[in-house]
């Protein structure tokens, strides 16, 4: 239903559609941009300072669903996305509370991340056409989130998409089939077709793709080095436990290939995250409790311990890791400094702020 | 007089469920047979789908037979009116929880699929006059939300386009709702193999909290997020043409109560009818458990039933008391019935 008029350029900033709530002043030292569920399964978005030994919830808002693809924007206000199901994106002001809610068209879903252009005119968001599975990429109006053009990522279960060097976009299409109807089973996996595709940021335009010889490794999140080299996290889906366990969470694109990085130990197949560092790729592996470091031409690394860890953001030189009772900021050769994050839930994916 | 016929069939159809589990069942006294997943998905298919599939594919009949006569002339518009509250009450009973043949011939694509204003009136354009020109329409231009566009707020004339295609839209309901109903009558004879078996109660468990976080997020948690943004004081429904939002609502927790809290008195033999999930539990010994499942079921419908006059804050309400059953259904129902959550918290992507 009327679905260039449902996400409006008339909306007004009102106050939080839930509770905001501002737990202490704004204090000194390092800040991420997080959603997690509380000990009693609500879902919530917010800011969290890291302090002596704990991070902690300096202000947060609650949200319907779990909020996956998180966005900074210029200003001070936030955008995040939610995920399965993909009915909202929400654009807050952690400072002041007000909150903005955008609602998926009712034949579409957001499936990830939400990215910004270089001039800051547009917010791009990865969706889903319900009737017919096809991924898009929904460009919107930066300010008022009004649908300007929707691109085919010649994909299915479109996720991630960052812009490479050349303002193009690199997107990952996860190829995980699933249907409205089923939203929380995934079905008939052995069709699954996962890509990585090049678009061009002004048109959409098709400019390349790129397919892993195994279809069962869905390509789902990526990192650009400060060498052009792009890390790519996977997720593996095969039937057979073993070759899941053993699945590689990593690949590598130079940009003409693709191609996986080889682990020494088995990840259990799940790549929750990725970060470029200065060095190489780090990817989180919460089924194998802990984050992985290749270089930056696929040897291997390294591997910390921590338990579920998956969210990754880099600060000034560190990756700071959020795990189910810990957060480690994890530095090049160095022991990684542990902080608890209480009875927090992480969800897959938290954004560095900056200084305040 | 917008829904009150429908409501009270409705409720006589599922007495009490919308209150949550007022029949109280004598598993005290009377044992509760031990069910395995082949007696639970046996009792879904024939106490459950395949009669709920027969009243849709009824209330379709009824739907196209009225439409019919109404753009001819000979009946007046309240009779496709009807046919189409009580035609909608009976999809939302047979898909909140949308298994098997729902899933495989993707019957709300044309049932129930959001209409796009600007192809529904292309499609009128059109004017198919049969099943294979109705093909070559999109879902977006027809199913029960573009009857209803036809029909309210002014119901498209006798003799105009619009009634024409209303007729043809109304054919089509009846096509998918004929062919769901066989599918499901079918699937209620068939023989059940373990691995299928267990299979198919997961989806049905999974498709269960899919029926039950749909109602929550498009039913309730979106209008109150959109009346914010808006800032406006009233909220918007998906069936305010009609008038039919919360009606829907109420049908949709009907069927989710129905296929979680057993109403009668002596849970069924296995393979004898519908055991949902408490005699389940309860047949594994877990009557804590099974209890506590009732005690959830019955705050969140009562949380339903107070918002149906759709005041912002009962309608808030409700969306919480869902959310905690969805979280208590997802933290200890699954696990104990050794279902897996496909794409579960835990799960991210």
């Amino acid at each position: 239903m009327q679905r260039r008029r449902l996400l409006q350029g008339t909306l007004l900033w009102a106050a939080a559609g839930m509770p905001a709530r501002a737990h202490a002043a704004a204090p000194q030292g390092t800040r991420l941009l997080a959603a997690w569920d509380d000990a009693s399964g609500e879902h919530h978005l917010g800011v969290l300072v890291a302090q002596a030994g704990a991070l902690r919830v300096v202000t947060s808002i609650e949200v319907p669903s779990r909020a996956h693809g998180l966005l900074l924007e210029p200003g001070g206000s936030v955008l995040a996305a939610a995920r399965r199901p993909g009915d909202w994106v929400l654009r807050w002001v952690p400072a002041g509370g007000a909150a903005q809610w955008f609602w998926s068209a009712p034949d579409r879903r957001h499936t990830g991340h939400l990215l910004r252009d270089a001039a800051g005119r547009r917010l791009y968001s990865a969706e889903t056409d319900i009737e017919t599975g096809q991924g898009l990429i929904a460009v919107r109006d930066a300010r008022t989130f009004e649908l300007r053009a929707e691109w085919p990522t010649h994909g299915i279960d479109p996720h991630q998409f960052i812009l490479d060097a050349d303002g193009s976009l690199l997107v990952a299409n996860g190829g995980v089939p699933s249907l409205p109807e089923t939203g929380r089973v995934k079905l008939a996996l052995e069709r699954m077709d996962p890509s990585l595709v090049r678009l061009d940021s002004t048109s959409g335009a098709l400019l390349g793709q790129w397919r892993l010889p195994d279809p069962r490794l869905s390509i789902r999140h990526l990192a650009r080095a400060a060498s052009g080299q792009i890390g790519i996290a996977l997720q593996a889906e095969h039937d057979d436990a073993r070759l899941k366990a053993a699945a590689p969470v990593l690949a590598l694109f130079d940009g003409t290939a693709l191609r996986t990085a080889d682990t020494p130990e088995p990840l259990a197949g799940y790549g929750g995250d990725i970060a470029a560092t200065a060095s190489g790729f780090m990817v989180s592996v919460p089924r194998a409790g802990g984050v992985a470091r290749w270089s930056r031409d696929g040897q291997w690394a390294a591997f910390t311990p921590l338990a579920e860890a998956c969210s990754l953001a880099s600060v000034g030189g560190q990756v700071w890791a959020g795990g189910r009772t810990q957060a480690a900021e994890c530095g090049e050769g160095t022991e990684p400094q542990r902080r608890s994050i209480a009875t927090l839930r992480l969800d897959n994916h938290w954004v560095a702020l900056p200084s305040a | 007089m917008k829904f009150k016929n429908v409501v009270v069939l409705a409720g006589l159809l599922l007495a009490g469920a919308g209150q949550g589990a007022l029949a109280q069942s004598a598993w005290r006294s009377v044992a509760v047979p031990y069910y395995n997943p082949q007696a639970f998905v046996q009792g879904l298919q024939i106490g459950w789908y395949a009669p709920r599939a027969r009243e849709f594919a009824q209330g379709a009949e009824r739907l196209a037979r009225s439409t019919d006569a109404y753009c001819a002339g000979s009946a007046a518009a309240a009779a496709p009116r009807e046919a189409w509250q009580a035609a909608l009450l009976a999809w939302d009973r047979a898909s909140t929880v949308a298994i098997g043949p729902l899933v495989e011939r993707r019957s709300a694509r044309r049932i129930d699929f959001p209409t796009r204003p600007e192809l529904l009136a292309r499609a009128i354009e059109a004017r198919p006059t049969d099943e294979a020109a109705m093909e070559r329409v999109g879902s977006a231009a027809k199913g029960l939300p573009a009857l209803e566009q036809l029909l309210w707020p002014k119901p498209a004339s006798p003799g105009s386009a619009g009634c024409a295609f209303a007729v043809q839209v109304a054919a089509d309901i009846d096509r998918e709702a004929q062919a769901l109903a066989a599918a499901f009558d079918a699937a209620s004879r068939a023989e059940l193999d373990d691995e299928h078996t267990v299979a198919a109660m997961s989806e049905a468990v999974n498709q269960w909290l899919g029926g039950l976080d749909a109602l929550r997020l498009q039913g309730l948690e979106k209008p109150l997020h959109e009346q914010k943004t808006r800032g406006a004081t009233h909220l918007q429904f998906g069936r305010d043409a009609s008038g039919a939002s919360a009606a829907e609502r109420t049908a949709r927790w009907q069927a989710l109560n129905a296929l979680a809290v057993f109403e009668g008195r002596e849970a069924p033999a296995p393979g004898a009818g519908l055991v949902p999930l408490e005699p389940y539990l309860r047949g594994k010994g877990l009557n804590p458990l099974a209890d506590k499942l009732v005690a959830a079921m019955r705050k969140a419908g009562l949380g339903i039933d107070a918002a149906r006059a759709n005041q912002p804050a009962r309608v808030q309400a409700a969306a919480r008391q869902l959310a905690s059953l969805k979280a208590f259904v997802e933290a200890e129902v699954a696990p104990a019935l050794d279902i897996r959550l496909g794409f579960s918290d835990a799960d991210g992507d």
